[in-house]
């Protein structure tokens, strides 16, 4: 009986060279660790093309000529493998997405609303991150209660009266009737998108932010305050700066965010118009008219629009790691 | 420790807090007041409101495609959560133990939480679309028809696998986060003990992760909720045959096709009350269950 180590195995290695196999990788740590490796290589390489593949897939379709996709054979016989691939090469489609509809228009929409969204939200959740990681007072945490429960908030509960007020109808107090003030119709405006982000996407970063703020030393910022600084002085020279990776990573939080928000400005842009600040999702939909889709237009144009995420997502994956476990999970 | 003194902390607090409770109050606080109210009434578009009490509310507990709405959404939650859940956690466990090139397998796994839902769905038509989906002819091949423009549970599973997919890499980032922060000492322990990887994964970490396992259960559950409504509105609008009519697409449906504001108050505060239920029951099992460190 051929065994490697001698004494031990004597009884275990009696069957086929299967059980023989098995139980040498039950005894073996390094023939163990192998097959964990090549078990795990597999399980990687699924995930990652089922993460990756649908991208790919985009790019696919974006090159392929209309008239060849509905009647297109996807599979490519390269070593004996199908493998899906474009028919044809029509980089022209990512020229053609712009004259028929003025796509970059509808990107320039969703900068705004996205980066005038980050703005406000950074403003706003930077002087509540400074009071909840900074200042102790009674009622601190209730405050901190009313303030974070909104991100529990269902966006459903309050669309309805939010379109109903934007459409420009009065303002009532609610069960009492009184009247208040006719609001400006603030539909197709960027404004009806942004008010309602920057307090549904606050609490995220007010939760980060407070935790990088009250990591700062009282130290700095009482010598700080003994320079003769006020608070807000101290907050924006001595804390802000301290804190600027909690600042990127709220800043990039906000901005993806907003950037892919869908269900509001679906229904405050009433048109899917550029002039009625539809962001970009809204152009993509363009491309599907009632009577034609132009899958590969369309295909190209969520390439296009992806693109300054894909970008986002490479360069600051620290920051959005760390930024939302930091600010996510503590308390 | 001149910062942390009681005295006068309160006013600045109240000054520096009132911006965030300005924008918190009048664009959320007071609109969800609002829907309660409206709720109450037949009011809709170009006609007078009525006071109607709890009418709108008694309909919906009569209505039969109301009920199997919210056992669709439910169901769709359930399978939501647990899946992302299970695929993200194993996920993560494959990148924790990986040595080499971690920050690249993160990325390519978490790229998708970036992705905008609407593409996302748009991605997964074109994979799955019965006349030119790429992964129409494989499956037909296997002897399954895809037909899920006109198949209700078809339709449904692929909105399900959508919102699966949009959801892990943003269920990986916290799951990473939580794994990197398990003492080696415990890993060392099990490796000595002779536990083998998937087991040192159940019985280990994922006591340990509790707390971001729950909170991830929260937050899967809102997004389940809210979250998946881009995917139901390009993929199946509802259909086929209200398959995938989960409580947010209804109550869109209700308020901006048929301007009916008065149901659609009424839906959107019964989705509210069934979502605090939810959230009340899993805070009290967090409270309960999860391990918060010696």
């Amino acid at each position: 009986m051929a065994t490697t180590d001698g004494s031990n195995d004597s009884t275990e290695s009696e069957g086929g060279p299967l059980a023989r196999w098995t139980s040498s990788v039950i005894e073996n740590q390094e023939k163990r660790d192998r097959l964990y490796r090549a078990l795990f290589i597999v399980a990687a390489g699924f995930f990652l093309v089922t993460t990756l593949f649908p991208f790919y897939w985009l790019l696919v379709l974006a090159l392929t000529p209309t008239s060849q996709i509905l009647t297109g054979d996807w599979s490519l016989p390269i070593i004996g493998i199908e493998f899906p691939h474009p028919q044809g090469f029509n980089v022209y489609a990512f020229v053609e997405m712009f004259e028929q509809v003025p796509f970059h228009l509808f990107m320039f929409n969703s900068f705004v609303l996205a980066i005038s969204t980050t703005v406000i939200v950074l403003a706003v959740a930077t002087l509540a991150g400074y009071v909840f990681g900074r200042l102790e007072f009674p009622g601190r945490g209730l405050l901190m209660l009313v303030v974070l429960m909104i991100s529990y908030f269902p966006p459903a509960a309050f669309l309805v009266p939010l379109f109903d007020a934007f459409l420009g109808n009065a303002v009532v107090i609610p069960f009492l009737g009184i009247e208040l003030f006719e609001s400006p119709r603030l539909v197709n405006t960027p404004a009806s998108m942004v008010l309602p982000f920057s307090a549904l996407f606050l609490p995220l970063a007010i939760f980060i932010l407070t935790t990088f703020y009250a990591q700062i030393p009282d130290g700095l910022e009482d010598a700080a305050r003994v320079e003769g600084t006020t608070r807000l002085g101290a907050l924006v020279r001595v804390i802000m700066p301290l804190s600027a990776p909690g600042l990127a990573t709220a800043a990039v939080l906000t901005f993806i965010t907003v950037y892919n928000e869908y269900f509001f400005s679906s229904i405050m842009a009433l048109e899917n118009n550029p002039e009625n600040w539809s962001p970009l999702l809204g152009g993509i939909l363009s491309y599907q008219t009632q009577y034609t889709t132009e899958f590969n237009l369309m295909a190209a144009a969520s390439i296009v629009g992806v693109l300054p995420i894909v970008i986002i997502v490479i360069v600051a994956q620290e920051r959005i790691v760390s930024g939302l476990t930091a600010g996510g999970l503590k308390e | 420790m001149s910062t942390r003194e009681i005295f006068d902390g309160r006013l600045e607090a109240a000054l520096l807090l009132a911006p965030t409770l300005l924008v918190s109050v009048v664009f959320l606080y007071y609109p969800t007041a609002l829907a309660f109210r409206t709720s109450l009434f037949d009011s809709g578009f170009g006609r007078a409101e009525e006071f109607v009490g709890l009418e709108n509310y008694l309909t919906l507990l009569g209505s039969s495609a109301y009920h199997s709405s919210v056992v669709i959404s439910v169901v769709f939650a359930a399978l939501v959560v647990a899946g992302t859940i299970a695929v993200s956690l194993y996920l993560t466990f494959l990148i924790h133990e990986v040595d080499t090139g971690q920050g690249w397998y993160l990325i390519s796994v978490i790229w998708p939480y970036a992705l905008p839902p609407a593409v996302a769905a748009l991605v997964f038509l074109f994979v799955f679309h019965p006349t030119l989906g790429v992964l129409t002819g494989p499956i037909e091949a296997l002897g399954l028809e895809v037909d899920w423009f006109n198949d209700g549970p078809q339709a449904f599973l692929v909105v399900l696998l959508v919102a699966i997919w949009k959801q892990i890499g943003y269920n990986v980032i916290f799951m990473i986060a939580a794994m990197k922060n398990i003492p080696d000492a415990l890993t060392e322990t099990a490796e000595l003990d002779g536990v083998g990887r998937l087991h040192r994964l159940v019985s280990v970490y994922v006591p340990i992760m509790t707390p971001t396992l729950f909170f991830l259960v929260i937050i899967n559950t809102i997004y389940a909720f809210f979250g998946t409504f881009a995917f139901v509105d390009l993929l199946t609008s509802g259909g086929p045959a209200n398959a995938t009519n989960v409580l947010i697409f209804d109550l869109y449906r209700e308020g901006f096709s048929f301007f009916n504001f008065g149901v659609a108050s009424t839906k959107s505060v019964v989705l509210f009350l069934v979502v605090a239920v939810l959230m009340v029951i899993q805070f009290r099992l967090t409270e309960e269950y999860s391990y918060y460190g010696a």
